[in-house]
């Protein structure tokens, strides 16, 4: 992969991955706005659904306690009214019989003798007064107390047509004077035959009794009409100068009390109800349940529903308040009609039959029907499953009546619109959360395609800075390549500042150094030429110094080579005649190769050659020479090299050999036969080491066919591929295979063998003389 | 190269610093145990080297043993060669050094 396309990648990878976190956190970060705005749009519909509901409670007690209050007061307001007219009658009536001086007498119509008019006051007698012929006892009475008759007409004629009404004074004495309103006020005053039977007598009526005996105003229950209309009584005693003579009552029609109480407020979804002091239903709004009007009427307090006896108490001790009521559906039976108790089927109420017929023709009329039942029978159970629910029971006391005025509301019917404020709430808050998760997923949306713009940016991007990070590289490769192809001219420019063009500047100069150091080479190698034409020209000479016009005589033939391992050795021969038959050879080895060791073998031979020649002529020995020799070369020798060196003194005739060896490798002899040995003598120190020391001469004698041979250790130490060396061993060998061979094919069979040996290695100078001589005829 | 063709190893015994040498000693090896020697010899009295181990000797190893009998026959100091044997023992006699070196036949022999 190349770089390019690395760095691409990295770079690539390093966006997407910043892509990604940025990418997460966003999401992330959205997703916890939505969730919390979600969460608390929750919280907030739920707060606001309870708060609704708990102002709905509140609100609800606080209408319902009004709605009881306003209703009791009415109803208070009416009976105190009533109570305030019965009682201003009987005060009437009372003030008239004990002022009867004041009054003179009065007739009046007599009821069923004549025809009463609507709103007439008339006269009646009890059939019990009649029969008793007591009338005309009791009548200066009943024309004195005639004189209520106005306040009679006063009070009847205040009340508006359309329903039945009366008002009377009963006395004591058995008759009574009324003034009875009818439903039509055309219509005459209706005697009913009933009450021209004995039995009737309204005296004997336990109202009656109870205004005669506790000298208080009373109320009658609510009893129903002949027209079907509902209606209340207040009784109030009256006296004379005696004590109690009589009572005063005024019937008055409830039925706009019995309409309101019947009215749905709530369309129709409460019941109104009354309770008497008994803690018996007197009016309600049912038709059925326990909160009906019975003709048998029950004790609510001792009622099977619990909760609603419990408020029942407090009801009739005159309380007020707004209660939750648990209450078995079954029992309330609350949906009918209220209307249905102001209908005409209904008969009077039981009560009421017993003092309906002392009042008046229009009351008894009633009594007749009060057979047929009670103003409500269904008191029955529904046959549905009973099911408890919860209600709202608010109450007000009637305090003039010792009653109490109810109303139940079912609580979920109250509850149910903030039931629907709280579903309406949730509801808006869950549309606000799909709102909220529509803009969430929109943002998600634009998000990633931001994102999806930004990583094609970044792609581009990427490439481009890979394009410009690499280009150097390119251009550097280029340049490279270019230099590696010779072209040393060639420069990198590339100054990008940074690692790249520092290494575009060190190619430049490596050029340069390159460049340089070509230059030097060539200089090197041509001072390295001179140098070895020079060489080459110092081993000619070399060669030259060496004598190569060697002796062939009768007697004996001379061969010697020297092959220096470089261009230059430290090996050299010497041989001349110092008289006809006296030779001289001398072969030396300088402890080094090359130009120095040259040298110092030139300096070596000619010393040496001098000095042999000087002992000559002062008549001093070989060994006197070499001492010479030594000394002259020990000077001036500070590189400390020196020189081993054979040499002697051969009588060629006599194949007399008289030498000194300073430490040079002992020659050989070889015999014609082909015997090789070394000579056993011969132990002097090499030359140049040390000065001032002398040196013994050595004689032997050669036998004709005899060879005597030279060498260096060149010979002896060359070293084959496996450092074996030639050996002494095997060079005495090869000259036995070369025996009675000329100087020269001996000479050349050894250096050929060496040379094989060496297999083309030569470390040290290879050097060889030998001389033969001729076997004797 | 040089390390693989010769290796000396220096020991102090009865008073003697001696260099034991062990494989070529010639043109290429040379110079660097003459210097080893050389400086070895500046702060000793007594210096030997052991060639019992050596196996080749050239004429350049003899004049490392020249230089060194020199220099500690100037200095007053002793130098020796000692446990040649084989081709160096020959090379030694052959050379006829015995006038200018001290030459031991074993390292114990060093007086």
């Amino acid at each position: 992969m190349s770089i390019e396309r690395r760095l691409f990648r990295l770079l690539l990878v390093m966006g997407l991955l910043c892509f990604a976190a940025f990418a997460a956190v966003s999401f992330l970060g959205l997703y916890d706005v939505e969730r919390r705005a979600l969460e608390n749009s929750r919280d907030m519909g739920t707060s606001a659904a309870e708060f609704a509901e708990s102002a709905a409670d509140k609100q609800a007690r606080e209408r319902f306690a009004l709605l009881a209050k306003e209703k009791a007061q009415r109803i208070e307001r009416d009976m105190v009214r009533l109570r305030e007219d019965t009682e201003l009658l009987a005060q009437n009536m009372t003030h008239i019989l004990t002022h009867r001086e004041l009054y003179r007498p009065r007739r009046l119509p007599v009821g069923g003798e004549v025809p009463i008019a609507s709103r007439e006051p008339y006269l009646f007698f009890l059939p019990a007064l009649r029969e008793s012929g007591q009338i005309p006892a009791v009548l200066p009475d009943a024309e004195i107390a005639a004189n209520g008759a106005d306040i009679l007409s006063l009070w009847a004629g205040s009340y508006e047509s359309g329903y039945q009404a009366t008002c009377f004074f009963l006395s004591e004495l058995g008759y009574f004077i009324s003034a009875d309103v009818m439903p039509d006020d055309e219509e005459y005053v209706k005697f009913y035959d009933e009450w021209y039977t004995p039995s009737f007598d309204s005296r004997q009526r336990l109202w009656y009794e109870e205004a005669r005996d506790t000298g208080k105003t009373v109320f009658t229950d609510v009893y129903v009409g002949v027209e079907g209309y509902p209606a209340v009584a207040c009784i109030a005693p009256y006296y004379n100068e005696k004590g109690f003579a009589g009572i005063a009552g005024m019937s008055s029609n409830i039925d706009s009390l019995y309409q309101d109480i019947a009215k749905s407020e709530l369309e129709g979804t409460n019941i109104n109800f009354v309770l008497n002091a008994k803690g018996e239903v007197l009016i309600s709004s049912e038709k059925g349940g326990l909160l009906a009007a019975s003709e048998t009427p029950a004790d609510l307090r001792r009622g099977q529903e619990q909760e609603l006896a419990a408020q029942a108490v407090r009801m009739v001790q005159g309380d007020s308040d707004v209660t939750l009521v648990t209450v078995a559906d079954a029992n309330l039976s609350h949906h009918a009609p209220a209307s249905a108790l102001a209908h005409p089927e209904a008969s009077a109420d039981a009560n009421l039959s017993h003092h309906a017929p002392a009042v008046g023709a229009s009351v008894a009329s009633r009594s007749c029907a009060d057979t047929s039942a009670s103003m409500r029978v269904a008191a029955l159970v529904h046959p549905e499953a009973s099911e408890d629910r919860e209600y709202y029971l608010a109450y007000a006391p009637i305090p003039s009546l010792g009653w109490s005025f109810g109303t139940l509301i079912e609580k979920d019917l109250v509850a149910a619109p903030a039931q629907e404020a709280r579903s309406y709430l949730l509801a808006q808050a869950e549309t606000f959360g799909a709102s909220l998760q529509e803009i969430f997923f929109s943002n998600l949306l634009r998000t990633a395609a931001v994102l999806l713009l930004l990583l094609a940016a970044l792609y581009f991007a990427s490439r481009r800075a890979a394009d410009r990070f690499i280009s150097p590289i390119l251009t550097l490769r280029a340049g490279v390549r270019d230099i590696a192809e010779g072209n040393l001219d060639r420069k990198i420019d590339l100054r990008t500042g940074d690692e790249i063009g520092e290494l575009a500047d060190s190619f430049n100069d490596m050029t340069g150094k390159l460049k340089l150091y070509i230059k030097n080479l060539a200089e090197t190698t041509a001072e390295k030429e001179r140098i070895a034409t020079e060489l080459d020209l110092a081993a000619r000479i070399q060669a030259g110094i060496l004598p190569n016009d060697f002796p062939a005589q009768e007697g004996f033939d001379l061969f010697a080579t020297m092959h220096p391992a470089k261009e230059v050795g430290g090996d050299f021969y010497d041989f001349f005649f110092l008289g006809d038959t006296r030779l001289l050879v001398t072969i030396g080895d300088v402890s080094d190769k090359g130009v120095p060791a040259a040298l110092f073998m030139v300096r070596a031979k000619t010393v040496l050659g001098s000095s042999v020649l000087m002992a000559e002529k002062e008549g001093g020995t070989l060994a006197d020479a070499v001492m010479m020799a030594n000394d002259e070369l020990c000077r001036n020798n500070e590189e400390g090299l020196f020189v081993t060196v054979f040499t002697a003194i051969i009588d060629t005739d006599a194949r007399k050999v008289t030498y000194v060896n300073a430490g040079h490798n002992l020659p050989a002899i070889v015999s014609g036969k082909g015997e090789a040995r070394c000579l056993p003598k011969g132990h002097d120190p090499m030359l140049a080491a040390m000065e001032g020391l002398s040196f013994e001469e050595e004689t032997c004698e050669l036998a004709p066919g005899d060879s005597l041979f030279l060498y260096t250790d060149g010979v002896t130490e060359a070293e084959n591929p496996e450092e074996e060396m030639f050996s002494k061993e095997k060079m005495l060998g090869t000259l036995g295979k070369f025996a009675g061979k000329s100087a020269r094919s001996i000479v050349e069979g050894v250096l050929a063998e060496v040379q094989e040996h060496a297999a083309g290695r030569q470390s040290d100078d290879i050097t060889m003389l030998c001389i033969r001589w001729r076997e004797e005829v | 190269m040089v390390d693989e063709t010769v290796a000396s190893e220096v020991i102090q015994e009865n008073g003697w610093t001696i260099f034991a040498l062990t494989g070529r000693l010639d043109r290429v090896t040379a110079p660097q145990i003459g210097e080893q020697a050389e400086s070895a010899l500046d702060s000793c009295a007594k210096l030997a080297l052991d060639v019992k181990h050596l196996s080749y000797l050239s004429s350049a190893g003899i004049r490392i043993l020249l230089r060194l009998a020199q220099k500690a026959k100037k200095e007053q100091k002793a130098f020796a060669v000692c446990g040649a044997e084989g081709f160096v023992k020959e090379v030694i006699e052959e050379s006829n050094m015995n006038a200018i070196v001290t030459i031991y036949g074993e390292r114990s022999e060093l007086g």
